[in-house]
């Protein structure tokens, strides 16, 4: 069984080998073999046999390895080794790199992946970017059809497990109560499922559309706004968001694109992540504004304390409590046009609320003494 | 193994940038055009490189930890880690909607429990992990410790560490590298680590009083500065001045406050692997805090200059600076090494990645 030309003693314990005696272009090769469980290198005798290699090491033994079951690895500064499936730590080691008629029986190394090699790095590129845009592409555009598509009771459970009913921090007077819905009444789309309004005691001028029909007034707003009309206009902004589903939109987009970049990690995802929900915010925002012009000028309710609201903000917009309102909404100045553009010159127009309803609602918070702060801002 | 001449030394990085490069621009390259998912893969060949330019002795080092086992590890951790601490998360902030707070700050001293005691599993399992998928003349390393005992060790030595206003600290880092390192093996042989305190107080110290001393520098200077612009006969002249000296104060502090953190740093650095050894073996590591003072400079020039692209030859630095400082003394019996024993690991350092922690 000894390979040809081997004697025994031409292959000292731990050396790096030297050239065999009578080697011949089809072998044997010299090169250097980790066992895998010692430390120990053992120089041995390499040449093609079969499928496979036929290893001669020191005492002329003779091992047998079929060339499916090694993998060449990434060449290094030791030459090419060997690596054996099912053989932990087994190297084979070609110090001046793999002779050719033993790499014509093993695959190619690695480089970038199985995947990768098969098909070239460039093409690889071209379909891995395709497939990225593509899934990007999905993932903006599907919260636009889907959100309207999931059912209201799915989105009030949603709703009710990221914020609960709030019933704590919630204002309530019976005429407070009853001026808020006639409000609301006012300026809604008639022959809708009902929209749950609520005062909400929170020193911010700010208001929410929550998931589910809902809309929250923050109480920090009647600081602010001393005229129903303009209250009237917020609300009815808020009912637009509900109504054209933006907020179940906006829980998708903003789920779908933290799904689809969870494989990167880092600031630079969630930045990009703002920045989109941002420009898809302002779409939504515009809309919503459009909507509320729309049910102001039904109700015959003048846009122009709503106007004015906007014109206030803008002399804030760059500092203040106006920026958590204002983040993501178009520049104010634009929105108070485009609400005092809105005004039909000669409309008569009646007020939101009479002055005792307006009191009610605007005092809601002061006057239930029971509702808690909600956070201290 | 040792030999006598005095540049020979046991640890080499044999590697150049320009070899390097190619891998890790392809990386770049098919990381953003899959999205960040190939940067396990990339992971895995830039180790590999590294690895395999690594000299020990008389044999380079070989990487067989493969992308899809980190993949498999960073998926295992987001789905049984992140995901639930998510929704303990939404939990907390749901309860203090609701108006619940005490129960709310209970959870949440929950899941801050849960976070630190899963950092300290993850750091072990990593060093573990690196450890398993590291080869030497065929020999690789490991632990048969799962990670959880460290896990909390690292939870109360830490909390006692910071409860003593702090000044534990030290010796919570040194007795949790300590315990850390001892739960290691290489082949047959398990590392001790033995690193003391005493030594590392002085720098602490001035690690700690460092706020204090700058700010006092800081209101001397700015009070100086106040009082050359005075001197100056006021003016915009003279108060610019005065603001470019208050400018420079405050960069003083940070200055002052980062290189005392980093002198700190690199003591501890020193004295920990001092004191490891493996074996027959023992270790030496030599960087100073100039040396990490000018491979922080580098890195943060490097980013600067290249516009950002350079980040990706940080990985490759930092290693460099690791080997070119590591010394390892005594003789190994190549017969008597032999494979190690430990439990073979089947996926990558996911939990340590799902915290997205560094490697050094």
């Amino acid at each position: 069984m000894n390979g040809p030309g081997v004697t025994p003693g031409e292959t000292p314990g731990d050396a790096t080998p030297g050239p065999g005696g009578g080697m011949s272009p089809a072998g044997p090769f010299p090169a250097a073999l980790f066992d895998g469980q010692s430390a120990r290198r053992h120089a041995v005798l390499v040449e093609p046999a079969g499928e496979g290699l036929r290893i001669t090491g020191p005492g002329d033994t003779v091992t047998m390895v079929a060339g499916r079951t090694l993998e060449r690895l990434p060449r290094g500064p030791g030459g090419d080794r060997l690596a054996r499936a099912g053989h932990p730590g087994w190297r084979l080691e070609f110090a001046d790199g793999l002779p050719a008629p033993l790499a014509a029986c093993l695959a190619p190394p690695r480089h970038y992946g199985g995947w990768i090699d098969r098909i070239g790095l460039g093409r690889a590129a071209l379909v891995f970017a395709g497939v990225s845009a593509a899934l990007v592409g999905v993932v903006l555009t599907a919260p636009q059809w889907l959100g309207p598509l999931v059912p209201m009771s799915v989105e009030r459970r949603i709703g009710e497990a990221l914020v609960g009913d709030l019933a704590s921090a919630t204002c309530h007077t019976p005429a407070g109560d009853a001026a808020l819905a006639k409000l609301v009444r006012a300026v809604d789309l008639p022959g809708q499922p009902p929209v749950r309004a609520q005062v909400v005691k929170v020193g911010m001028i700010n208001a929410v559309a929550l998931p589910g029909n809902r809309i929250v007034l923050f109480s920090g707003l009647f600081d602010e706004l001393k005229d129903p009309d303009a209250v009237a206009g917020v609300v009815a902004h808020e009912l637009g968001h509900a109504r054209k589903r933006h907020v179940m939109q906006a829980l998708l987009r903003e789920f779908g694109l933290s799904l689809v970049l969870a494989g990167s990690s880092g600031a630079m995802p969630t930045q990009l992540a703002r920045v989109t929900g941002l420009r898809y915010s302002r779409g939504a925002e515009a809309e919503a504004d459009d909507f509320a012009r729309a049910r102001l000028s039904a109700a015959g309710i003048s846009p122009l304390p709503t106007a004015g609201f906007f014109t206030r903000a803008a002399r804030h917009e760059p500092s203040g409590p106006w920026l958590a309102m204002l983040g993501s909404h178009p520049a104010s100045t634009d929105r108070a046009a485009a609400f005092r553009a809105a005004a039909r010159p000669g409309a008569v127009y009646r007020p939101a609320l009479s002055p005792a309803e307006w009191q009610a609602l605007a005092r809601i918070c002061t006057e239930d003494r029971r509702a808690r702060p909600l956070l201290d801002f | 193994m040792a030999r006598e001449d005095s540049d020979y030394t046991a640890f080499a990085f044999e590697g150049r940038w320009q070899d390097y490069a190619p891998i890790a621009f392809t990386n770049l390259l098919l990381t953003i055009v899959t999205l960040g998912i190939y940067r396990f893969w990339g992971k895995a060949r830039t180790r590999r490189y590294l690895w395999a330019h690594t000299r020990f002795i008389d044999d380079r080092l070989e990487w067989t930890g493969t992308g899809l086992e980190l993949f498999k590890g960073a998926l295992m951790a987001l789905l049984v880690i992140m995901l639930p601490l998510l929704g303990l998360n939404l939990l907390v902030q749901a309860l203090v909607l609701r108006g619940q707070a005490l129960l709310g700050g209970l959870l949440g001293l929950v899941q801050i429990t849960l976070v630190l005691l899963l950092v300290g599993v993850a750091l072990f399992r990593s060093l573990r992990y690196r450890l398993s998928r590291t080869y030497w003349r065929g020999i690789r390393g490991g632990s048969d410790d799962p990670g959880l005992a460290y896990g909390w060790s690292y939870l109360w030595k830490n909390v006692v560490g910071y409860a003593a206003l702090g000044l534990l600290l030290p010796w919570a880092m040194v007795s949790l590298w300590n315990e850390r390192w001892n739960g290691m093996s290489f082949g047959q042989h398990r590392f001790t680590a033995e690193g003391r305190v005493a030594g590392l107080m002085r720098r602490y110290l001035l690690c700690y009083l460092a706020p204090f001393i700058g700010l006092i520098g800081a209101v001397l200077i700015a009070a100086a500065g106040f009082a050359g612009g005075a001197a100056a006969g006021g003016g915009p002249v003279a108060a610019g001045a005065s603001a470019g000296v208050a400018v420079l104060g405050v960069f003083t502090v940070y200055l002052v406050l980062g290189l005392v953190v980093m002198a700190f740093y690199a003591k501890f650095f020193r004295q920990m692997v001092d004191a490891m050894a493996l074996g027959p073996l023992t270790f030496r590591f030599d960087a100073t805090t100039k040396d990490w003072l000018k491979l922080l400079l580098g890195d943060i020039g490097l980013v600067i200059v290249t516009l950002g692209i350079g980040a990706i030859f940080l990985d490759y630095r930092h290693w460099r600076f690791f080997i070119d400082h590591l010394e390892g003394f005594g003789e190994i019996d190549l017969d008597e090494l032999s494979q190690s024993t430990t439990a073979e690991l089947r996926q990558g350092e996911g939990l340590l990645d799902a915290f997205d922690m560094g490697a050094l």
